[in-house]
């Protein structure tokens, strides 16, 4: 299995990204993403339609102010992870009701689907580690978030 | 030719179940039969008057467990399942949280035609 830290790398995260709802936010940080050259700006647009695509068909919330909004893009020529972590939580379908502010997006083109199920399962067992989200909400920068990551894969299995 | 197992879990923690499925995917068990079921004990000590007695060693053990069964790739795939099901269930107290154990597969076949 690939560590989620080999889909990551730090120019793939931001912290403090702001907007007045859950849309406006992933919005915010995906073209974050476009300024920094992670993404094109026409894979942002389809990105961003498919990640509410996939919305439609049920929240991706986890609960705890966590979601993992996923989408197949075959646009993108690898799988990728995508960490934004909010200036302020947002109302978006969870279990608890909690509003969200740590997004990591799972995105990748359709010939690395066995690749996809299987991280977004890590994510979703990993993200209910409780140091983690600790670790995540308190990172001082992305290289933070990564460390982050990388330190809860060394920790469980 | 793959060493083909089948992998039966029983689960004592319902409330699990969806961390336990998760982590079976993560394992790269993307199929599995889930069944709702009860142990032995339990049965004898509700249905039969003479291990009545016994009631008490069940007391806030839940009604129902979960049986898993999945045919797996080969033992590698058993092993790295295991871990990851001990580590999902690794914040649960106590001792009885389910077994797991794996049994060779001789032969498997799908019910279906293959596509002409």
């Amino acid at each position: 299995m690939d560590q989620l830290s080999s889909l990551f790398d730090p120019d793939q995260a931001a912290l403090g990204i702001s907007g007045g709802s859950y849309v406006d936010c992933l919005g915010a940080f995906l073209t974050t993403l476009v300024s920094r050259g992670v993404l094109t700006g026409e894979q942002r647009q389809s990105l961003e339609g498919a990640l509410m695509n996939r919305e439609s068909l049920g929240g991706t919330g986890l609960g705890r102010g966590v979601a993992v909004p996923h989408a197949y893009l075959d646009a993108l020529p690898r799988t990728m992870l995508l960490v934004a972590r909010l200036e302020r939580p947002v109302q978006h379908p969870s279990p608890d009701g909690i509003p969200v502010d740590l997004l990591f997006i799972l995105c990748g083109p359709t010939s690395a689907q066995g690749l996809h199920l299987v991280t977004l399962a890590r994510l979703v067992r990993l993200l209910h580690d409780t140091q983690l989200l600790e670790h995540l909400r308190q990172a001082a920068s992305p290289e933070d978030l990564f460390s982050a990551l990388e330190e809860v894969e060394l920790r469980r299995v | 030719m793959k060493n083909r197992e089948m992998v039966i879990c029983v689960l004592n923690e319902p409330d699990y179940l969806h961390d336990v499925l998760t982590a079976m995917v993560e394992a790269g068990v993307p199929t599995s039969t889930v069944i709702e079921s009860q142990g032995m004990g339990r049965i004898l000590s509700q249905d039969v008057p003479i291990f009545a007695g016994f009631r008490h060693l069940f007391a806030g053990s839940k009604p129902f467990n979960h049986t898993i069964f999945a045919v797996v790739d080969g033992p590698e795939v058993t092993a790295r399942l295991t871990t990851l099901l001990q580590d999902v269930l690794s914040d649960v107290e106590g001792s009885a949280k389910g077994v797991l154990f794996s049994l060779p597969v001789s032969q498997f076949a799908r019910l279906s035609r293959e596509p002409t």
